[in-house]
């Protein structure tokens, strides 16, 4: 189902976005697909219908990720997870899980609206997070496909680490991502990372 | 100036890098490696500043940051640093030093007078004295204030970057001198990763200034050899200028780390500065120890030092603190002084030594160089006004020995470890017969080395440092199998201590012996204290201020435990210490606030909407985090005119409010409606898919906890409104029952409060403008009742509209996804352009809500207002049990008593009762006038032409129509006015209906 | 700061953290059968204890879950954390 009306994200891009500027070192992924999805980890049943819809694996390790070809599934707590991803529309990855769900006690939510992703890489990011985030997120500790929530200054963060430039997702609630963003640009600045400047914050 | 005190050569000093900075305006000449201390020593500079109480003249005594004396102003203007130890700071270029403690000058201090004319004010002074007559008290303060100045504050904002950094680590390693570098080298080779951190520019510690070798180099090149290992390791951090302040729970350590990145107007100072927050596995504490000063009268003159404080400055800093010396000890360490003063040809005309046979290799060598030393024999008095002239020998039993003259006073009572950081941890310490002083003992995780431990000896703390850092980093799971082996330095035997605390019979009577010199705590205070039954050193530490300033007593306190032992006849290890806090050193308050100022001291929440509101001009008022849209004036208009203008747009025509800040969360699962009934005081399984109900929340206490709408989505879900407040408690609230308690109920919360803005139409026009706005949901009143939802498309974007109303009027709460909730609003906001559609903001919410009698949880409640008490009784399911409703029957819930919610209506229509004011029966004077209640919503509603308020009243709902008074709190008037039923507006609520 | 091992997250900061209070104080099954006495014990009464306290902490900031800390209230050890349910 296409959208005529163009989305906007809470740190100012309108769709249709300019391609994203990947020679940057800090910039917000904004419309990407949210999911929250909660069910019985012991539901072996509904596990592997999932697995069917988004050919992944959900994370049963705390705090870590699995990345399939078009997703990502994020552990969140011991039932429930977010999927993230660039290739579904919310409301078809909604309307496929729940259908796939059916008769089982699952919750499966668009947050797509709710939060963004602030994206974070160069060799300099782990002491730019090091200045807000009380997290030991060096390689040997945190590697790529490690994940958590924690607090980044004083907003609640999920962290996801991408790869081993190091690149982190940052993934924030829509109100608080102005913060957010200011509060690593204000950190980045010691750095000498910006955000590019298509995002208006 | 020609620095009349600086060797000709050695040191560890720059002599090719001189430089210049001012104390008090005055040139002082210095080199790159120099102290500001060091420096000022160097130039003769003896008194650097006043004492806190009596203002005698006062110099430096340590080399380190135990001194009592040496603090300075550092800098000018928005980045001056008060409170700065000269004895740590290094001589920069420019650099503008200021004493702290004089007035008006430091050589003409007008505060002696208060020394000369009441010679010694007693502990307990302030308190027994001044705070009597009361009345005098602002005079006195005022004097004070004046008198104890211990620097001042910048007077602009500033300008300076501080920071904060996380940091993990296998092992901390804390002082960066001998134990603290062979511990560092140990730990490193072994792959851990190591932070070092040093209050220091340089590393080396003790090794800088001492003539001894390591490994058959020079400790200060062996030193500089160790740091530049460590400093090309990849997994290692080293921290020089950088103290370790605090260790807490968990083994968290904070570091302050001063920097110096030579902004131009900083006057040289160090400008910024950075807190580090270290979570290491493992600490190794290499804190050193400190020299322990002896009593005798006048023992705080300028010119009597730590004896190893003289040996620091001839062998770091090239620089000799006198011109003739005499030696005061109890131990070995100050016969290395006489020997180093020897080598700087500064003569040592007496050596007085408590011990009666002293016969360690120093007392030895010593006595070669012809040196005469007095066994036996004490220093009893210092002599000299404004600096020390002569030093009055005596015997222990009491004998004269004579007065030798001196300008230089060097006293050892022995080495105290520097146990602070390990103190505060909470990890044992025991007293230490040998060093007369408390040791650490090592904990799983706190490994203490070198002299902290209270072994002195160079060899000793190379091997301690060695092994403390093979065994940190291997209980921090890092180990290569072998133990490196230690640097070598030649063993000194050592003859033992003595432990000395009083002067001999009277002479412990003589005046005035200072206990803390920068408290100016005298020995008389402490047996006045002891006299007056104040015998726990904490009520030592109180009754005197001992150990409370900005030195934390770190030269005061060892001492203190020995003298009180001897006055109380007990044994040390019972009297104990004062407990050790953060911070060890003062630490600028722009560090502890870091980058939490500014837009960045808390996060403040905004709406999709927020740009939209700020192009309108609106007045924001913060609700919580939150950014809320106030009121929105036109030009020209106050704020009463503003709302009044919003509230009769809403009743007449219709109004738009940004209402995305409520909480939402999504209940799912079988349980869903059966988990409601348990949470909300009514019912909820019967609500038919498409309807909404308002529900009441209670604690446990059955007081009112949250409310708010809930409509029911399909079968198995739910979607449930918390107030804006609420959203985070209510969630944790409800998941605390799910998980802890109701683990068999099958249900699932996801909050989806910042995924849908809310929009609210509100208005008799309402319909209209939401129909013009574009919807696929039919409108009609008995398609869309009052209390349903329907989900469609509202101007192209997918909607769940809810029929509810906060207002009164017909209204609409339409939710949006927020990333096209600004659309949505520009959408409604044009076709609503027509109907007169106005934007209100959330003074007009709350005062349309009070003219229906509407409450809000958190004003009209405050954690002890049962349902009853605000008219919600109707609400309480008796089928079914629910949070709280057995509380709602305890003999205290059902007291007719009670405050209840009723309307007051003043006589005056024009006048708006202040919220918050107290509700009594009758004016009068007799004070506590008894008190009826309070009055908790008080506005002008514009519609009724008249004020209206809500308040709590005691029995008040029995007595409807009764005269009331509310009191003013400004001008002690008393306002008459009569209670009434809370819904002033529409009582049959019809228009909300339509 | 108290360094909480949050039995699914591991060991974080305590400001990631909501305090819950003492551990193992179940609502009764049937309240209406209770005195006002033991209700109210039930609702206020704590046993403030020196030493070993089982307390309820929620990782709030992280996996939301709710769970059970012994902890030293005299020396702010922490002696371990276990789940509510039958997972350990």
């Amino acid at each position: 189902m296409s959208n005529p009306i163009p989305r906007r994200s809470p740190l100012g891009a309108i769709e249709p976005t300019q391609p994203l500027p990947h020679e940057g070192q800090l910039f917000e992924r904004p419309f990407l697909t949210h999911v929250n999805l909660r069910l019985d980890p012991a539901d072996s049943e509904a596990l592997a219908a999932i697995q069917q819809v988004l050919g992944v694996r959900l994370p049963l390790t705390p705090n870590t990720t699995a990345a399939g070809q078009e997703l990502l599934a994020a552990w969140l707590g011991p039932d429930e997870w977010l999927l993230l991803t660039e290739h579904h529309h919310p409301d078809s990855l909604v309307t496929d899980l729940q259908a796939a769900l059916t008769a089982r006690f699952a919750s499966v939510v668009d947050t797509s609206a709710g939060q963004t992703v602030i994206r974070l890489s160069g060799p300099s990011a782990l002491d730019v997070l090091a200045r807000g985030c009380a997290l030991d997120l060096h390689p040997s500790v945190f590697p790529p496909g490690a994940c958590a929530q924690t607090m980044l200054a004083r907003a609640q963060a999920l962290l996801i680490a991408v790869d081993d430039t190091p690149t982190f997702d940052i993934i924030v609630r829509r109100s608080f991502a102005p913060y957010v963003a200011a509060w690593l640009k204000d950190s980045a600045r010691d750095f000498g990372l910006r955000f590019p400047d298509s995002n208006a914050t | 100036m020609s620095q009349p005190f600086r060797l000709t050569q050695g040191g560890r000093i720059h002599r090719d890098e001189p430089l210049q900075f001012t104390f008090d305006g005055r040139p002082i000449d210095a080199f790159r490696g120099d102290t500001v201390a060091s420096a000022l020593l160097a130039n003769g500079v003896t008194l650097v500043g006043r004492s806190f109480k009596y203002h005698r003249p006062r110099g430096i005594v340590s080399a380190g940051a135990e001194d009592p004396n040496a603090f300075v102003q550092l800098g000018r203007g928005a980045r001056t640093l008060p409170n700065r130890l000269a004895t740590v700071t290094p001589a920069t270029p420019g650099l503008e030093v200021r004493h702290v403690n004089a007035w008006p000058s430091l050589d003409f201090d007008l505060m002696s007078a208060f020394g000369l004319a009441a010679p010694f004010i007693p502990a307990g002074f302030y308190y027994k004295t001044l705070m009597w007559p009361r009345r005098f008290w602002p005079l006195y303060e005022h004097f004070l204030r004046h008198a104890a100045g211990l620097g001042h504050a910048p007077d602009a904002p500033d300008p300076d970057r501080y920071d904060h950094v996380h940091a993990h680590c296998d092992v901390l390693v804390v002082g960066a001198g001998a134990a603290g570098l062979a511990a560092a080298r140990a730990a490193a080779q072994t792959g851990a990763r190591v932070i070092v951190a040093d209050e220091q520019a340089k590393f080396g510690g003790g090794l800088l200034s001492t003539s001894e070798r390591v490994d058959g180099l020079p400790a200060p090149q062996w030193a500089d050899a160790a740091t530049a290992q460590l400093s090309s390791a990849s997994d290692v951090t080293l921290l020089p200028n950088t103290t370790a302040f605090g260790l807490y729970e968990s083994n968290l350590v904070l570091l302050a780390e001063r920097l110096h990145t030579d902004q131009p107007d900083n006057a040289g100072a160090e400008s910024g500065a950075r807190v580090w927050r270290v979570l290491p596995r493992q600490i190794v504490l290499a804190t050193g120890a400190h020299e322990r000063p002896l009593l005798f009268a006048n023992n705080d003159r300028p010119g009597v030092m730590l004896a190893g404080a003289i040996s620091t400055y001839v062998n770091r800093y090239a620089v000799v603190t006198g011109s003739r010396a005499v030696l005061f000890t109890n131990n070995d360490s100050a016969y290395r002084t006489a020997l180093d003063l020897v080598e700087a040809e500064v003569p040592v005309a007496a050596i007085a030594d408590v011990r009666v046979d002293p016969d360690g290799i120093l007392p030895a060598q010593t006595r070669a160089q012809g040196i005469p030393i007095h066994t036996g024999a004490v220093v009893v008095q210092a002599h000299g006004r404004g600096r020390l002239a002569a030093a009055e020998l005596c015997s222990l039993d009491g004998a004269p020995l004579g007065t030798v003259e001196c300008d230089l006073l060097g006293v050892s009572g022995g080495f105290a470890p520097a146990l602070h950081l390990h103190a505060q941890a909470g990890a044992p310490m025991t007293w230490n017969p040998q060093i007369a002083a408390f040791a650490p003992q090592p904990s799983h995780d706190i490994h203490p080395a070198g002299a902290v431990t209270g072994q002195l000896d160079l060899a000793s703390a190379l091997r301690q440092g060695t092994a403390a850092g093979a065994a940190a980093a291997a209980a921090a799971g890092c180990s290569n199998g072998h133990t490196p082996a230690a640097p070598q330095a030649a063993e000194t035997p050592t003859s033992d201590l003595k432990p000395y605390w009083l002067p001999p019979g009277d002479l412990a009577r003589t005046k005035p012996q200072f206990v803390d010199v920068h408290e100016d705590v005298t020995l008389d205070d402490l047996r006045l204290s002891l006299r007056e039954g104040f015998e726990s050193i904490e009520h030592v530490k109180r009754y005197t201020t001992l150990g409370m300033g900005p030195d934390q007593g770190k030269l005061a306190n060892p001492l203190a435990t020995g003298v009180i032992a001897e006055l109380l006849g007990r044994d040390p290890a019972s009297v104990g210490t004062p407990r050790h806090r953060p911070a060890y050193s003062p630490v600028s308050l722009g560090a502890i606030a870091g980058r939490h100022i500014g837009e960045l001291a808390d996060p403040v929440r905004v709406t999709p909407m927020q740009d939209w509101h700020e192009s309108a001009g609106t007045r924001f008022e913060n609700v919580g985090q939150w950014r809320r849209a106030w009121y929105y004036p036109h030009p020209g208009e106050s704020m009463h005119e503003a709302v009044a203008r919003e509230c009769l747009a809403v009743r007449h025509r219709v109004g738009i409010l940004d209402y995305s800040t409520l909480g939402k969360i999504e209940v799912t699962g079988p349980d869903a409606g059966e988990f409601l009934d348990r949470v909300y005081t009514n019912a909820w399984k019967r609500l038919r898919p498409g309807r909404c109900r308002y529900g009441l929340m209670l604690g446990k206490d059955g007081m009112i906890f949250d409310d708010g709408v809930t409509a029911r989505l399909d079968h198995q879900r739910y979607l449930m409104f918390t107030s804006t407040a609420n959203a985070a408690p209510v969630l944790a609230w409800l998941e605390q029952w799910l998980q802890t308690e109701w683990t068999d109920l099958r249900v699932y919360l996801t909050s989806v409060s910042e995924h849908w803005s809310n929009i609210a139409l509100a208005g008799p026009r309402s319909r209209e403008v939401l129909a013009a706005a574009g919807t696929d949901i039919p409108l009609a009143r008995e398609d869309f009742p009052f209390m349903t939802f329907r989900e469609g498309t509202v101007a192209g974007v997918p909607a769940r509209v809810f029929r509810i109303s906060f207002s009164g009027e017909l209204s609409y709460e339409i939710n949006v996804p927020a990333d096209r909730a600004r659309h949505v609003w520009e959408a409604l906001f044009d076709a609503g352009r027509s109907f007169g559609i106005t934007p209100y903001g959330t003074e007009t919410m709350h005062v349309l809500r009070a003219e229906k009698g509407f409450i809000i949880v958190g004003q009209e409640t405050d954690g002890s207002v049962t349902p009853e008490d605000v008219g919600l009784g109707r609400l309480l399911s008796r089928r079914k049990d629910f949070l709280g409703k057995r509380s709602l029957s305890r003999p205290d819930s059902v007291r007719p008593d009670r405050k209840q919610l009723v309307g007051l209506l003043t006589d005056d229509p024009a006048q708006v009762l202040p919220e918050g004011g107290h509700v009594v029966d009758a004016p009068g004077r007799r004070r506590p006038l008894p008190m009826r209640g309070h009055v908790t919503s008080s506005y002008f509603s514009p519609v009724l032409g008249r004020s209206i308020a809500l308040a709590m009243v005691a029995g008040g709902r029995a007595a409807l129509g009764e005269r009331l008074y509310v009191a003013t709190l400004d001008d002690d008037r008393w306002l008459p006015a009569r209670s009434c039923h809370p819904v002033f507006y529409d009582p049959q609520g019809a228009r909300q209906h339509v | 700061m108290l360094l909480i091992p949050c039995p699914w997250c591991g060991p974080r900061e305590d400001d990631e953290f909501t305090f819950g209070g003492e551990a193992d104080i179940p609502r009764p099954a049937d309240p209406d059968a209770l005195t006002d006495e033991q209700w109210a014990d039930y609702l206020f009464m704590r046993d403030n204890r020196r030493g070993r306290h089982r307390e309820q902490w929620c990782h709030t900031a992280g996996c939301r879950r709710w769970f059970i800390v012994e902890r030293d209230t005299v020396t702010n050890e922490i002696l371990g954390a276990s789940t509510y349910g039958n997972s350990s």
